[in-house]
């Protein structure tokens, strides 16, 4: 016995070392946004009233908007991350799950139908009927779309690329160092603006799309993990009784898939709410994100550390909650499922 | 809850008219355009530096006309790719941009010429030269108006440097009295002299820091023994060849004395930018520094300084021998000829050709950097203003924030660095940044003492001379030369 509890003590103390290591960067961000600058750069201080005098003036400058508009980065953040998290997840899970439940059969050769008319189109929209590039942009795509599907249906000789296929090439849009993609983005968004007078850029609509498409491969792929795993014959049974397949998906998987999804939803937002490339370059003044004013704090003249510890904290705080919150969705799901 | 219903619809409804009865009530200032219903939007870094400035100009500026002004803010680092971005996409994103001058051969080419009228008035004049004539204007033309004033100076102890003892003691131990240091021989002097790290007080603070505006520190220092007072122009570069001359023994003595700064300064010193080394002095650790202004509004500020009242200015360090680089000889002066340094040159702000509100968005610039408006600016600290104006070394504007002394020396040493015959220009030129940036690489190398001085410099120079070429060794030479005054 006393083995035993002398081995409890050792693992509680382990614990509480290792607790207080990883919860230090934290309250270090915390006194941090109470101090002045002679604070900060006299050397390190802990304990505020006994090392240091603790001030609200980085506080008072943030929200004064005197180092931005956080209150309107903040907000932009949130609902941007919001919706491009939930429209990821919804057609996400829908794409998974037909990658799980069905068997897709795409010829190679069609594919190559598809990109060869897009490009043929395109240029002959341009050049030959001198349309506007939205325009053409838009023809070229039905043009191959329409193509693709119709040649698919053929007996095109060739590779057959399969659902793994089909999932590969989700996952490799992924592969593609965003940059690469940046300014084309940033382009096309301008065209679209100047051509058809629809607002992309520095808009809600255009930065939630970009969000939703880098993040749709993400989701299909852990979410075609997450239905490959759920029993099969659930849904044999109701297809036995013939119910529509939709409202299997949305009644009997959906539910089964809640930790799943929740998971999923959880580093989705994750990621946008973290993002910075696209929102720089597709965003201005109107709907600037908290990642560009984050990185602003860090200005020509000098660390300023007391103001980048409060940005953090405004950063890392939802993020906080949003954890919490959706960890004690996610194992009550997992409790749930565990009930036989 | 139908009361609840109405009164809310209520309120909606007087708030709704009230702001409709209040925009509809806004009239222009006399003698001044109507811009109602004109919103201007304006590229800054993320304040308070700049932006704050910017700010307060365009709320004075929306009283008077009734215009609206956004300012659109970004990290610094990402200002340059953001502006050129959408420039090149042809977007009107911005009206007015705030910049750094290193970019103004880059933006150019995408700026509208400021109006002729905005150089017809008294406030034109007020202006000083060195910006109005030289930084304002590319290829002939005036593209930018200068709203902030950027050079280096020197800050120093008034209370350690006017102690009895200390005097007593300086003058026992190097045999002369203990004053502004006039060369960067005495600098260092006075620097071993108060450098007591037992006592928690260093001799100097300088940025160390790569990507902390480590070069401009190092420019400073380079200045003195490179900017020959008969070869205008030959700091960086020699004027006629575009050969980098950044490893000439002018620059490996600036090296030199750089890296001895770094021994006698705080610990960590080799991670400080500039904001460190203002704190630094501001928090009363060293006896002196040099910087831009800010050290002088931050240091004898009592809210953010424990040393106010104790700020001395001076111009920075000159010397009596300077690198020739025709004759590759080191030319003796009979005296002291100090080469302040022009470093960053003052943020500039321009209205670019794409905007469609240019006529706007010039009056506005006018009006940000009008006298009145300017010199709340460069009083105000954090809002990275520093004096550029004939009328911001106004005393009276500066003994509400300082010591007479303080303000005095403050405003002299800013004053003469400006008019001093000598004093030495940021360069500009296309891909500035990627020549400091292999400058920055192997400064850091030679502060973490992997490689010599020379051994630093002589790879600057070979990196320059090829980034040279690749961008066009003409075109570079002719925007050199255009910078230089040539």
């Amino acid at each position: 016995m006393n083995k035993n509890s002398n081995q409890k003590i050792i693992t509680q103390i382990l614990c509480i070392a290792w607790l207080i290591f990883t919860l230090f960067p934290l309250y270090w961000i915390f006194v941090t946004s109470f101090k002045s600058p002679i604070a900060v750069t006299g050397g390190p201080t802990y304990l505020p009233w006994i090392d240091f005098e603790p001030t609200l003036n980085a506080w008072s400058d943030a929200f004064s908007g005197s180092r931005g508009d956080f209150f309107a980065t903040f907000f932009n953040s949130v609902w941007i991350s919001i919706a491009a998290s939930l429209i990821a997840v919804v057609f996400g899970s829908m794409a998974a799950y037909a990658l799980v439940r069905f068997q897709f059969r795409v010829k190679l050769l069609a594919g190559i139908v598809f990109a060869s008319c897009g490009m043929g189109s395109y240029l002959l929209a341009k050049e030959i009927f001198d349309w506007k590039d939205t325009t053409s942009m838009g023809f070229a795509f039905l043009c191959a779309l329409i193509l693709s599907v119709i040649s698919n249906r053929l007996p095109l000789p060739g590779p057959v690329l399969k659902n793994n296929d089909v999932v590969f090439w989700f996952v490799s849009q992924r592969m593609m160092p965003p940059i690469v993609s940046a300014f084309a983005l940033y382009m096309l968004y301008s065209k679209i603006g100047k051509d058809s007078g629809i607002r992309l850029l520095d808009s809600f609509a255009g930065l939630t799309l970009c969000y939703v498409a880098f993040s749709l491969p993400l989701v299909v792929w852990l979410m075609r993990d997450f239905f490959e795993s759920l029993p099969v014959e659930v849904e044999e049974a109701a297809l036995v009784d013939d119910v529509p397949r939709w409202r299997i998906f949305l009644e009997i998987v959906i539910p089964m898939a809640k930790p799943g999804l929740v998971a999923v939803t959880m580093i989705t937002i994750g990621f946008v709410w973290n993002e910075f490339l696209f929102a720089l370059i597709l965003t201005t003044g109107d709907w600037q994100t908290l990642p560009v004013l984050l990185s602003g704090q860090n200005s020509y003249r000098g660390d300023e550390w007391w103001a980048i510890a409060v940005a953090n904290i405004i950063a890392i705080a939802p993020m906080l909650i949003i954890t919490i919150l959706l960890g004690r969705m996610m194992r009550s799901g997992l409790m749930l499922g565990s009930i036989r | 809850m139908k009361k609840m219903f109405a009164g809310f619809l209520a309120s909606a409804t007087a708030a709704i008219l009230t702001s409709g009865i209040a925009a509809a009530q806004c009239k222009p200032q006399s003698g001044m355009p109507d811009y109602t219903g004109v919103t201007i939007n304006v590229g800054s870094q993320v304040g308070p530096f700049i932006a704050s400035a910017m700010k307060q100009g365009g709320d004075s500026w929306s009283k008077a006309t009734c215009g609206k002004v956004q300012i659109v803010e970004f990290p610094f680092g990402e200002l340059y790719p953001k502006y050129l971005t959408a420039f090149a996409a042809g977007e009107d994103a911005f009206d007015v941009i705030t910049f750094a001058p290193a970019w103004t051969p880059d933006l150019a080419p995408f700026l509208s010429e400021m109006p002729s009228k905005m150089r017809e008035t008294d406030a034109w004049q007020d202006i000083h030269p060195t910006y109005r004539d030289r930084l304002m204007v590319w290829e002939g033309k005036h593209k930018s108006q200068t709203i902030d004033g950027d050079l280096h100076t020197l800050h120093y102890r008034i209370d350690l440097f006017e102690d009895p003892k200390e005097r007593a003691a300086f003058k026992a131990k190097y045999g002369r009295d203990l004053v502004v240091p006039r060369t960067w021989d005495e600098y260092y002097e006075v620097a071993e002299f108060f450098h007591r790290p037992n006592d928690g007080i260093y001799g100097v603070t300088e940025a160390f820091a790569r990507g902390g505006q480590q070069f401009w520190f190092y420019f400073t220092h380079a200045a003195s023994y490179t900017n020959h007072p008969e070869n205008p122009g030959s700091m960086f570069f020699d004027p006629d060849t575009m050969d980098a001359q950044v490893n000439n023994p002018g620059w490996v003595k600036a090296l030199e004395d750089y890296i001895k700064s770094l021994k006698l300064a705080p610990p960590g010193a080799l991670n400080y930018s500039s904001g460190d080394t203002r704190q630094q002095f501001a928090g009363g650790k060293t006896s002196m520094n040099f910087d831009w202004g800010d050290t002088g509004t931050v240091g004898t500020d009592p809210s953010q300084s424990q040393i106010p009242g104790s700020v001395g200015s001076d111009l920075t360090p000159g010397s009596t021998t300077i690198w020739n680089y025709k004759t590759k000889q080191w030319d003796e002066f009979s005296r002291v000829i100090h080469s302040p340094f022009m470093a960053f040159g003052g943020w500039q702000a321009a209205v670019p050709e794409l905007s469609e509100d240019k006529e706007a968005a010039w009056h506005y610039v006018e009006h940000t950097t009008n006298i009145e408006n300017s010199s709340i600016q460069a009083i105000t600290g954090g809002s990275g203003v520093n004096p550029y104006r004939y009328s911001h070394f106004s005393k009276d504007l500066w003994e509400k924030k300082m010591s007479p002394r303080e303000a005095n020396e403050y405003l002299t040493a800013q004053r003469d660095s400006l008019g001093a015959t000598n004093v030495a220009l940021d360069m500009r030129l296309p891909g500035y940044f990627s020549y400091t940036e292999i400058l920055e690489i192997e400064l850091t190398r030679a502060l973490a003492g992997e490689i010599s001085p020379q051994e630093a410099l002589d790879s600057v120079a070979s990196q320059w001379n090829e980034l040279t070429d690749e961008f066009g060794r003409d075109s570079q030479k002719a925007a050199y030369r255009a910078s230089m005054g040539l």
